[in-house]
């Protein structure tokens, strides 16, 4: 078992506190992912882990086994790092067989299991090349795989597509996800990049100034944002503020100052509570005014008119003024499009439509 | 439609100047007419035979060899070890340097800096101080009740020739060394390190291997300035032997005006430094060519 568990962990820098008594844990083979933006702590949590930092407060255990003053060659940890930081006088075989030599692997062993993982990486072919002689995807795969030929308990990628191209970047994605499938190590992952944690993570941790936000499977911290911030930093969310007028169960109503009402979905919410709705693009269908809806669960029909359309490739990402909101759409160009003040109506279904508290998000520990 | 003309074209065999070439002249004359000029000189009369005016031959290099081959030896010697010696400090402290990064480190890293700036001259009057019989180092150690005064440590030979030369040669090659260090980045060493590797083996495996050409540099650099030291050899060791070419190239020309012997010396000393100097310039050239490939 290499259950990760991170027990009130604290680091500061001086006065300024990157982690505040962090609690974390991964189960035995999931993929966690850690996202939020510069400086919410993602990378110092990483490094206390690895072992390159030493945290002023609370313990790291990886099994059960306490690893917090335990120095990094002895963790068991793989590491990939955002600069692939192959060694450039190895070649391609000797950077893989480097920690199975550190650990007194046989000649024999090190051959059999470098051309497994190289296998594995479909870089057979590239043993006896110097890292400067492949592609930059190559070399992350590389990196890759100087980490998992050492079987670690735990794999650490510290934002390894960073410096990738974009359509390479969306590769190595899925690559990543199914290397981790098929090996089943638990991974713990970060990145700024929140479609890479959409796609190859079983659960994010959203962080900021050092604290959790919301941590849970992809699909729920989409869908169920926690607060505001973590609306806002996934996906594009144009925020509609309003008072809590009605509260039933999950669905929650609220009028604008305007007087136009939202229903959606949210929690911990009462009457006369200061909330947003939170408007997905993707979540809001145009249609023409007294058209029937589509779906018949629409819960939000409003007026808007469309100030800008864009076309970009295979959507039509339209900015539209309600009342004096101003909300963005996405369609699919195979629909109707429409041109600049044409008035629409928009409908938007409660069960998409996620009401945050109006708060700033301060960092609270969740 | 879209033809070369052929009085752009060389023509097979025939000479054309790379256009830059007015722009080297300045740089290039000044090399020939400041080293290349006074090289040649200096090559040419060591094969000058002082008996016949105008006459070549390899006399100059047969006394030499019969008068000073035990000091040629010598030399060589001391320059390899030297260097030798000089750049495995220099690189124990560069790596203490790169690793450990607090105010100590700092602090020494400052000091360090010091003797690069003492000319060879100072040094050697220093050392003649501090090395003496009672001189500062014996009576230190004779406060510490090591060493009995009434047989003091005798300095004055191989050992304090290469004790002077660490110390003015080895902050020199920290500085070459050490700017190599910084320019590795710390995930190389973490990687090394997550993938079990003790501090040893990271230096080993990892630093000196990606700092070789700063390493290289510095010890050719290093060589190449103990081959030409005087000043040094001539106050630590003097007229005793073995001593180095340098002091008996002086020896030739002050007490005897024999520039015959004196230059066939120089070119020995050339000899010794110019595998080197090709080895440096061969890598510096291969890394240039490695990194337009990139």
């Amino acid at each position: 078992m290499s259950e990760l568990v991170l027990k009130d962990l604290e680091i500061r820098y001086g006065k300024v506190t990157a982690l505040d008594r962090l609690n974390l844990s991964i189960k035995d083979g999931e993929l966690v992912t850690l996202l939020g933006p510069s400086g919410c702590g993602k990378t110092t949590t990483l490094r206390a882990v690895s072992g390159f930092l030493a945290p002023q407060g609370g313990d790291i255990f990886i099994g059960g086994r306490r690893i917090t003053d335990i120095p990094p060659e002895k963790r068991g940890i793989g590491l990939v790092f955002q600069n692939y930081a192959l060694w450039p006088h190895m070649t391609v075989f000797k950077n893989l067989a480097f920690g199975l030599e550190m650990r007194k692997i046989p000649a024999e062993e090190i051959k059999r299991r470098v051309a497994a993982v190289l296998a594995s990486v479909q870089l057979s072919e590239y043993a006896d090349r110097l890292p400067r002689q492949l592609s930059g995807g190559q070399q992350q795969r590389i990196a890759l795989a100087r980490a998992i030929v050492l079987e670690p308990d735990i794999l650490l990628l510290d934002e390894p597509l960073s410096n990738l191209d974009a359509l390479l970047r969306e590769q190595m994605r899925f690559e990543i996800a199914a290397i981790h499938d098929r090996l089943g190590i638990t991974t713990m992952y970060v990145t700024h990049d929140q479609t890479e944690a959409m796609v190859i993570s079983d659960r994010i941790v959203i962080m900021r100034k050092g604290l959790v936000m919301q941590d849970g499977p992809p699909e729920e911290i989409y869908r169920r944002p926690a607060n505001k911030f973590v609306a806002g930093f996934m996906g594009t969310t144009s925020f509609v503020p309003g008072a809590v007028v009605g509260v039933e169960g999950e669905r929650c109503e609220i009028e604008t100052a305007e007087g136009l009402r939202l229903v959606g979905l949210g929690s911990g919410l009462k009457l006369g509570d200061r909330a947003c709705a939170a408007v997905r693009p993707e979540a809001v269908l145009l249609g023409k005014r007294g058209a029937e809806e589509p779906e018949g669960r629409g819960a939000n029909r409003f007026e808007a008119v469309v100030q800008r359309s864009n076309f970009t490739g295979e959507l039509v990402d339209y900015q539209l003024k309600v009342g004096s909101c101003f909300l963005r759409a996405k369609e699919p160009e195979t629909r109707k499009v429409h041109g600049c003040g044409e008035r629409v109506e928009l409908r938007i279904s409660a069960e998409r439509l996620p009401i945050v508290a109006d708060a700033d998000a301060e960092p609270r520990a969740v | 439609m879209g033809a070369v003309s052929s009085a752009a074209l060389p023509r097979r065999g025939e000479l054309r100047l790379p256009p830059y070439l007015p722009l080297l002249f300045p740089a290039v004359a000044f090399m020939l007419a400041m080293y290349g000029w006074p090289f040649l000189s200096s090559f040419y009369q060591s094969f000058s035979v002082a008996a016949r005016e105008g006459a070549l031959g390899l006399d100059n290099y047969a006394k030499a060899w019969e008068l000073y081959r035990k000091d040629i030896a010598f030399t060589f010697a001391a320059t390899i070890l030297n260097t030798f010696l000089a750049g495995v400090v220099a690189v124990l402290f560069s790596v203490y340097f790169r690793l450990r990064q607090n105010r100590v480190s700092a602090i020494l890293a400052a000091l360090f800096k010091l003797p690069i700036f003492i000319p060879f001259v100072v040094v050697s009057q220093m050392m003649t101080s501090f090395l003496a019989p009672h001189g500062l180092l014996n009576i230190a150690l004779a406060q510490l009740g090591l060493v009995d005064l009434e047989r003091p440590l005798q300095l004055f030979n191989f050992a304090g020739l290469s004790f002077g030369f660490a110390w003015k040669q080895v902050p020199f090659a920290v500085l070459i060394i050490h700017g190599g260090f910084q320019m590795i980045d710390n995930s190389y060493i973490e990687a090394a390190r997550s993938s079990g590797a003790g501090m040893l083996k990271v230096i080993l495996r990892v630093l000196v291997p990606m700092n070789k050409s700063s390493i290289v540099a510095a010890l050719v650099l290093v060589y190449s300035s103990i081959v030409g030291t005087f000043t040094l050899p001539y106050m630590i060791i003097g007229g005793k032997t073995p001593t180095t070419i340098t002091v008996d190239i002086a020896h030739r020309v002050n007490y005897f005006r024999d520039f015959g012997v004196a230059n066939a010396l120089g070119v020995c000393s050339y000899v010794m430094v110019i595998f080197t100097a090709a080895y440096y310039l061969k890598s510096r050239i291969r890394e240039a060519r490695q990194e337009a490939a990139r």
